[in-house]
């Protein structure tokens, strides 16, 4: 290990200042000459024939250049999991808010006209937007000829309305009833929350006259992006040259096609460039949000305290389209026994077409939703059995050597010191109880994504270092993170390193920033890749300095022989040496492939993440108040431990966590897209309720660091439990303030009254 | 469709332009003036992200009509820093990473300048209440906290110059 330790040190971003001066360039910052601005036209009915479909009177607004409607464009069908998504709804409208046409004109306001005034004749259909519903007998069918859908994931389970369904089951479920001495059932519900990034969706698109695709988009995945732009435009990927933008901000919503090919069709008919950008109430009714989400849990335990068995049904909207429904549906399975043995079980948890946009990932998808029900269902039988609800998730908490609900062998497992953690900073043991006050505590057992990361490492001939990835930093500080994993392992002072996200052509492949797998993926790629430098740089130096290449180190930016340190050459001096005798000096590269775990494969039906490379941890405690007048909740403390595996940067994690917990927080307390029939009522960010800097809460934290073995130096991702905690940690708080339980988010004013009236009308 | 003058000072800077009735602040810096870090996020004054200063008023400039900044003075965050020396607030947001993905970042250093040119010292609470018109999705605001209260008045009780 170097001398000059680098990892665990807190950096400042690499990005800073860039950002702090207002010159760092986002999707809607992208201006061309000659540019042309595009608006779709959506569907006004959630279900929907379309009839007819006359653009004459738009086509002859002064300004406008184009107008694409669903025959105009590619017949294909495009999806991440299920090929189900037309370029432009043709033969019908699945939601309110789809698009049926493009308009590129020259300037915004006219595009606007001119979407206005295309003539669509519809024939309304029986809508449906309750997923139990969807499921039922006589449900209108979303997609008609859905089996006839080609699967980019194979072994997807499909029928009716759905989409995608995770079967998992462990020892044998009958048994486990009759061996339970009380059984809990409960019912959860969950909103659509909103990713509520600052930025919007912005896109800009051109061809130049060797039919080349250059786009600028503000995504957190490029090479997904040009994938699906080549599947839909009929094109090579090397003619599709994809540009990550700075991002201002993804959370999972990012990661997908929105508009890219409308920009990129509009700008092949036009020979124009095409931007599109969309508007606040575009984004809450055309793009992806979390899936809201029906859950029932029943579990079986012993008097004593033991769980021994459950079963789940977990039910998740996606909407219109399946997007990664089937994914989060699984992730939703995978996490919903929560850090918990359980000897027995059956999970069932499906993705459910209904008349709504398309759900997809938002940070800690399907984990959020099972998290708040598992950890809401293990506080209330906690207090039914009268134990202590730390006392009772100890007694039932996994270690090393058990498995996860899919049978994957779990290792390094966080949870018990994360948990002993947090109750020493909550002073939970000694915590003091007064009128409608309350503590909750809430557990969080998730996991992260592997997948391929690839790293280039550059030696420059005056000896400075630069990496060139692939994986956007869309805020959560990877590229600093990576900055930092370099210089430790060339031990060179971090600032002196240069980090270049480059775009499709430039930078080697990467599957994208999301499912905390950059700083542990590319973190391990850009290990390799220094690595694989040195090799090169050792092989290089031991001919100029008659040494053994095994016998070489690198310190502080000079190459010596171990056993002879008079013999060195400066990292300077071998660079530009390198230059002028080697033909150009050495890159080092990597692509690393997180490893495959192995997982009850016989247990587990249509799962496409059955396994993970690292699971993650965290637990929080909070201290609650309630208004019983007025049902308003007051968060007084949050304590919050996590487990980063490795400290790569604490202000970093730090970031994560905090910025978590306040977007966990909205989601317990205020956020909710809410649908009357198929319409967003509240597409705007008044009328949805985000948290502001007044409505932060003491925030305590820890950090615990159970190293695990596939992360860099032991790490793991940090960024998606911070948001699975509060919902089900507030909501057990309010229940031990004012004795009652709510199964519904988020835990408004409203709600809260209403709960304590029909409680008092219980009691008469 | 009609032009109307406009004359204002954009960081120091005196412009003259035609605008249309309808156009906002926020069109002005950022598609006549090519200012870009003035960020857009909702046009409806409910993100906070466009916020400038207007004659040392932090203003949502999608909320404020071109031709209503007639004659007025405009710091964007591109007027901030000086002779490429940060302002003490940058400084401060860069070096206590109350940045992640920075989309919020200029609009939460302009509203905290005109706080700290304000009330030289302010709480916690104030800075709380002060940003609270300015949505950070990211950091969970902490950082940004941390960053504006680490900024203590230079002497005479302004912060760098401006």
């Amino acid at each position: 290990m170097a001398k000059n330790e680098i990892i665990g040190r807190p950096f400042a971003r690499v990005d800073g200042r860039r950002k702090a001066c207002g010159d760092a360039v986002y999707g809607p910052d992208i201006k061309m000459p000659g540019m042309l601005h595009a608006k779709f036209l959506a569907s006004p009915y959630p279900h929907a024939r379309i009839v007819h479909v006359d653009t004459e009177k738009a086509e002859k607004l002064s300004g406008v250049k184009t107008i694409l409607t669903a025959k105009d464009v590619p017949q294909v069908c495009w999806g991440l999991m299920v090929k189900d998504t037309p370029v432009l709804a043709g033969d019908k409208a699945r939601f309110m808010g789809e698009p049926l046409a493009v308009v590129a004109a020259t300037k915004r306001e006219i595009a606007e006209e001119a979407a206005e005034l295309i003539q669509v004749e519809y024939e309304e259909l029986k809508p449906v937007f309750d997923p139990e519903e969807a499921l039922g007998p006589g449900a209108p069918l979303i997609h008609e000829g859905a089996e006839a859908y080609a699967c980019a994931m194979p072994g997807l389970i499909r029928y009716g309305n759905v989409c995608g369904q995770t079967k998992i089951s462990g020892g044998d479920p009958e048994q486990g009833w009759r061996e339970s001495d009380l059984i809990f059932e409960d019912r959860f519900s969950t909103p659509v929350q909103h990713h509520g990034f600052i930025e919007p969706h912005a896109v800009t698109a051109r061809f130049d006259s060797n039919g080349r695709l250059e786009i600028w988009t503000s995504t957190q995945a490029i090479f997904a992006i040009r994938m699906a732009l080549g599947e839909i435009m009929g094109l090579p990927l090397n003619r599709i040259r994809v540009i990550g933008t700075e991002v201002g901000g993804g959370f999972g919503g990012k990661t997908d096609i929105t508009v890219e090919h409308f920009c990129a069709l509009l700008a092949r008919m036009t020979g124009k460039p095409v931007k599109m950008q969309l508007t606040r109430s575009e984004m809450m009714t055309y793009t992806s949000a979390r899936h809201g989400c029906v859950i029932h849990l029943k579990t079986g335990v012993k008097k004593d305290g033991k769980i021994v068995t459950r079963e789940a049904r977990l039910l998740f909207d996606t909407g219109g389209y399946a997007g990664h429904g089937p994914g989060v549906a699984a992730l939703g399975a995978n996490t919903i026994l929560g850090p918990y043995r359980t000897p027995h079980f059956k999970i069932d948890s499906l993705s459910v077409y209904t008349n709504k946009m398309n759900f997809s990932f938002m940070r800690g998808p399907g984990g959020v939703q099972a998290g708040f029900a598992c950890e809401s269902h293990m506080d209330r039988i906690a207090r039914e059995l009268n134990l202590d609800p730390l006392d009772f998730r100890i007694k039932n908490l996994i270690s090393d050597g058990d498995t996860s609900a899919t049978g994957q062998r779990m290792e390094a497992v966080g949870i018990q010191e994360a948990l002993n953690s947090v109750a020493k900073i909550s002073n939970w043991k000694q915590r003091k109880k007064s009128k409608n006050r309350g503590w909750g505590l809430c557990c969080c057992q998730y996991e992260l994504v592997g997948m391929t990361s690839s790293a280039l490492v550059k030696l420059s001939e005056d000896g400075s270092l630069h990496l060139v990835i692939g994986a956007i930093d869309h805020g959560q500080g990877s590229s600093t993170v990576l900055a930092q994993i370099l210089a430790q392992e060339m031990d060179i002072p971090a600032d002196q390193i240069a980090v270049t996200v480059g775009d499709t052509d430039t930078a080697p492949y990467d599957t994208g920033t999301f499912g905390d797998r950059v700083t542990f993926n590319m973190g391990n790629a850009v290990i390799e890749a220094a690595r694989d430098l040195k090799v090169q740089l050792f092989s290089g130096a031991a001919a100029m300095l008659e040494s053994p290449a095994e016998n070489l180190e690198l310190v502080g930016q000079m190459i010596r022989d171990r056993d002879n340190p008079e013999k060195a050459i400066s990292l300077l001096e071998l660079a530009m040496g390198s230059y002028f005798f080697q033909g150009g000096a050495p890159m080092g590269k990597s692509t690393v492939l997180a490893p495959f775990q192995a997982y009850a494969y016989e247990k587990v039906e249509g799962n496409p993440y059955p396994a993970t490379p690292a699971h993650t941890y965290a637990c929080q405690v909070v201290e609650v108040s309630v208004d019983r007048d007025t049902g308003m909740v007051r968060v007084e403390n949050i304590y919050s431990c996590h487990d980063a595996g490795r400290m790569i940067n604490p202000l970093g994690t730090e970031g994560q966590i905090q910025g978590g917990i306040m977007m966990g927080l909205g989601y317990a307390l205020w956020e909710e897209v809410v649908f009357d029939g198929g319409r967003v009522t509240n597409p705007n960010l008044i009328d949805y309720k985000m948290p502001f800097a007044i409505n932060q809460p003491k925030i305590r934290i820890a950090v615990t660091e159970t190293k695990t073995p596939n992360g860099p130096y032991g790490a793991r991702g940090v960024g998606n439990p911070p948001v699975l905690l509060p919902a089900a940690a507030i909501a057990n708080a309010i229940h031990d303030a004012v004795g009652v339980r709510i199964r519904e988010l988020p835990l408004t004013p409203e709600r809260v009254l209403f709960s304590l009236k029909r409680e008092a009308a219980n009691k008469k | 469709m009609k032009k109307y003058k406009l004359c204002l000072t954009v960081n120091g800077i005196d412009y003259m332009l035609e605008v249309n009735a309808g156009e906002t602040l926020q069109d002005v810096i950022r598609d006549h003036l090519n200012l870009t870090g003035t960020k857009t996020g909702c046009d409806s004054g409910a993100c906070g992200a466009c916020t400038v200063l207007m004659d040392g008023m932090a203003i949502k400039s999608c909320l404020v009509l071109a031709l209503q900044a007639e004659g007025r003075k405009i710091l964007t965050i591109e007027g901030l820093a000086q002779d490429g020396a940060l302002h003490p607030l940058q400084e401060a947001f860069v070096e206590n990473w109350a940045i992640q993905c920075g989309y919020c970042t200029p609009g939460m250093i302009l509203t905290s300048k005109a706080l700290l040119d304000e009330n030289p010292n302010p709480s916690g609470d104030d800075i709380r209440m002060y940003l609270s018109g300015n949505f950070c999705r990211c950091t969970g605001y902490q950082k940004i906290i941390d960053a504006v209260s680490s900024v203590r008045p230079l002497q005479g009780g302004r912060h760098g110059k401006k």
